[in-house]
């Protein structure tokens, strides 16, 4: 028999895909030569440009978008399907809305991704330059002029400012809606240095190792007293509200990561911290600080309100054409922080930006976003939740807009209103792709002792609770102040009893959850809310939703290490 | 009972960077194609968005790096599997590269090292 021999190369070869050998010594000799030398597809609209195109770009647009729609859609379902088929009536001007939620998905992911090409790295540079380059003092004031910047270029407190002038509060004479509607760039003003202030605060923190578990109660129980003694004032009543809730506003999307990559930098070059959470807790201090210091402004204009309104109105009303308004809103909250950083990276690195292109198209592209986002919160978000806020209360009692009102009977109709504002709560955390991310890297950080999916439900429940108990406030009509303080004194008393690891973690995934969809429907539908039962106090719902979930994170790790005492302790 | 070690001949080593988020479709095809398992670790690359232009916006900077050791006779196969299912063809995408490895070693079955470490005249280290 004659045997035949085949190298096995030679056979894979033939069988595989269509494949040719290319020395890189060739390679590298065709590259040198060519003047334009390192660029590929340098023509576009040629064949292999548009295939490139094709299978980049084409799938990166659609991870991004689909990202957001995920986040975004199925509290708009919600809205929608509740309108449907509890309320059983259609939706006004529906086209408009849809028109309006796109916006808000499109600008988001443009927004964010333009964040992660521009700012982001920007602001990493200079959080691990500036601890090394400059004395204490001056990073102080570097961390304080950030944090006062970045708030303005914060989309949650655009959305705040938003909700207040749709709400027209100006005639209704409630102080809280008269601060938000015609002391916009007051009231920004004042969480800008709030979080000025917290960015410095936490600067020491880090070089002096504080803990988040002593900073935490040092700094809430004075707040709660101040609180407390301006309660028994009605109008300020209100404006505790409005106070917490911007606090728990600011931590959205521009100031989080921008806050944390100066907090990493400057712990790793002080290098004293230990533990790994060590970035954490700065974002705290950015939603406590704010409170105090909107507080404080509030009460300086109190004094000052009677007559004085047109004076006092630092930014001049936006009237007319809302598209203007929105891209210039847009351009006024990013360009200042783009231009900031700039100068910073200029001052300690002696050079202008590198490696331009990227950043370029980053800052175009969350300065488009933001228009978009604004655009899309006044059109579609903010309307949407303000009618569904007014109609809810048309399950249980007769409003005069819908014809066969009282649809059901009133404790069904009450039970309905709060299991919707439970579920409307836990749906957004879940969709919330923030809190997704905390969970993965407290899970990695806590080497899978708190899990991923534990966070995220724990999360999820306190944000459902939250919104619960807030709208059941409106419900009833009680007074936002003493249950808040009631359960922010539950909130300290588990963090004094808690882990530092799950203090840090707790306090942050609770801020985490209120970003730029959450705050605007929130603040949106418990204002429509309210209004329709004729009661005014809606303020305080976004500070419930970040509060309520610090409590039941600290209770889910105070339980799951109880448990591994236990079981240790049976061994 | 005496410990003792089998070294493993003619291994090699594939690596493959891909980028974030991507290295799992990677790991899988090598395991459809016949490897036994992966490493995978982050790491962060530079240069290749700069050639791409405006295109560039599409890729990460963040990359995962995928490590597959298998035997020199399914490296080719593995190799291909792994190019196509990361869609290494396309601009951006990723790199990778084959080493040939002078030994290896693990945990080898008993009976495996029975059948063969006698047969090749096995070495024992």
């Amino acid at each position: 028999m004659e045997e035949n021999k085949i190298r096995y190369g030679d056979y894979l070869k033939e069988v595989g895909f269509h494949r040719q050998e290319l020395s890189y010594n060739d390679l590298n000799r065709y590259y040198s030569l060519k003047k334009a030398g390192r660029r590929w597809l340098a023509n576009p609209l040629s064949k292999e440009w548009l295939l490139a195109f094709f299978r980049l770009f084409v799938p990166y647009l659609k991870n991004k978008t689909l990202e957001q729609v995920r986040c975004v859609m199925p509290l708009v379902l919600a809205l929608f399907g509740f309108q449907l088929l509890i309320l059983r009536i259609p939706p006004e001007q529906s086209l408009g809305l849809a028109g309006g939620v796109f916006l808000v998905i499109f600008g988001l992911a443009l927004f964010l991704d333009g964040l992660r090409h521009g700012l982001m790295p920007l602001g990493e540079q200079i959080g691990n330059l500036l601890p090394t380059k400059a004395t204490l003092g001056m990073v102080l004031c570097v961390a304080m002029v950030l944090g006062l910047v970045v708030t303005f270029a914060e989309p949650s407190i655009g959305a705040m400012q938003s909700v207040g002038a749709s709400g027209g509060g100006a005639s209704t004479g409630d102080f809280a809606l008269r601060l938000l509607a015609d002391f916009p760039g007051w009231l920004t003003l004042a969480v800008a240095f709030g979080v000025g202030l917290a960015s410095a605060l936490g600067v020491i923190k880090s070089v002096y190792s504080i803990k988040v578990k002593f900073l935490v109660p040092l700094l809430t129980i004075p707040l709660l007293l101040l609180s407390t003694h301006l309660s028994e004032d009605l109008n300020f009543a209100k404006v505790i509200g409005l106070a917490f809730d911007c606090g728990a506003a600011t931590t959205g999307p521009v100031t989080v990561p921008i806050l944390l990559s100066l907090g990493v930098g400057m712990s790793a070059a002080v290098g004293r911290q230990t533990s790994a959470f060590s970035g954490f807790g700065l974002v705290t201090l950015a939603a406590l600080m704010p409170v105090v210091t909107v507080l404080l402004a509030a009460m300086f204009l109190y004094l000052r309100l009677p007559d004085s309104v047109a004076v006092l109105s630092l930014v001049p009303e936006v009237s007319g054409n809302a598209i203007l308004a929105g891209i210039g809103g847009a351009f006024r909250a990013i360009l200042p922080l783009i231009l900031l950083l700039l100068v910073l990276l200029r001052w300690l690195t002696g050079k202008n930006l590198p490696n331009s292109g990227f950043y370029r198209y980053g800052f175009v592209l969350s300065l488009i976003g933001l228009a978009f986002l604004n655009l899309g919160l006044s059109y579609g978000l903010i309307p949407l939740g303000a009618e569904v806020g007014h109609k809810i209360s048309a399950t249980f009692t007769r409003i005069d807009s819908i014809v066969h009102s009282p649809i059901y009977s009133a404790p069904v109709g009450v039970f309905m209103t709060l299991a919707f504002a439970f579920f409307l709560g836990f749906g957004s955390a879940m969709a919330e792709p923030a809190l997704n991310t905390l969970g993965r890297t407290v899970e990695d950080l806590s080497t899978g002792s708190i899990t991923s999916k534990t966070l995220v439900y724990a999360v999820a429940v306190g944000v459902g609770i939250g919104f619960f108990i807030g709208m059941s406030q409106i419900l009833w009509q009680r007074p936002f102040f003493h249950d808040f303080a009631l359960i922010y004194c539950v909130a300290i008393f588990l963090t004094v009893i808690s882990r530092e690891e799950f203090v840090q973690v707790a306090w942050d995934s609770g801020v985490v959850t209120t970003g730029p969809v959450t705050v605007p429907l929130i603040l949106s539908l418990g204002l429509g809310f309210s209004q329709s039962l004729g009661s005014s106090s809606a303020f305080g719902m976004v500070a419930l939703t970040s509060l309520c979930p610090v409590i039941s994170v600290l209770a889910t790790g105070l339980y799951s290490s109880r448990n591994r005492v236990l079981k240790e302790g049976a061994k | 009972m005496e410990r003792q070690m089998t070294v493993l001949t003619d291994v090699a080593l594939i690596t493959c960077i891909v980028q974030r988020g991507r290295g799992d479709i990677v790991v899988h095809a090598a395991q459809e194609a016949g490897a036994h398992g992966a490493t995978v670790y982050f790491a962060k690359g530079a240069g290749i968005r700069d050639r791409l232009g405006i295109l560039g916006v599409a890729i990460e900077v963040e990359k995962e790096i995928v490590n597959v050791v298998c035997a020199t006779d399914q490296v080719t196969r593995v190799f291909e599997r792994m190019y196509l299912a990361g869609e290494l063809d396309a601009p951006g995408m990723g790199f990778m590269y084959v080493t040939p490895l002078d030994k290896a070693a693990t945990y080898v079955p008993e009976e495996v090292v029975q059948k063969y470490a006698s047969r090749k005249g096995g070495r024992r280290g």
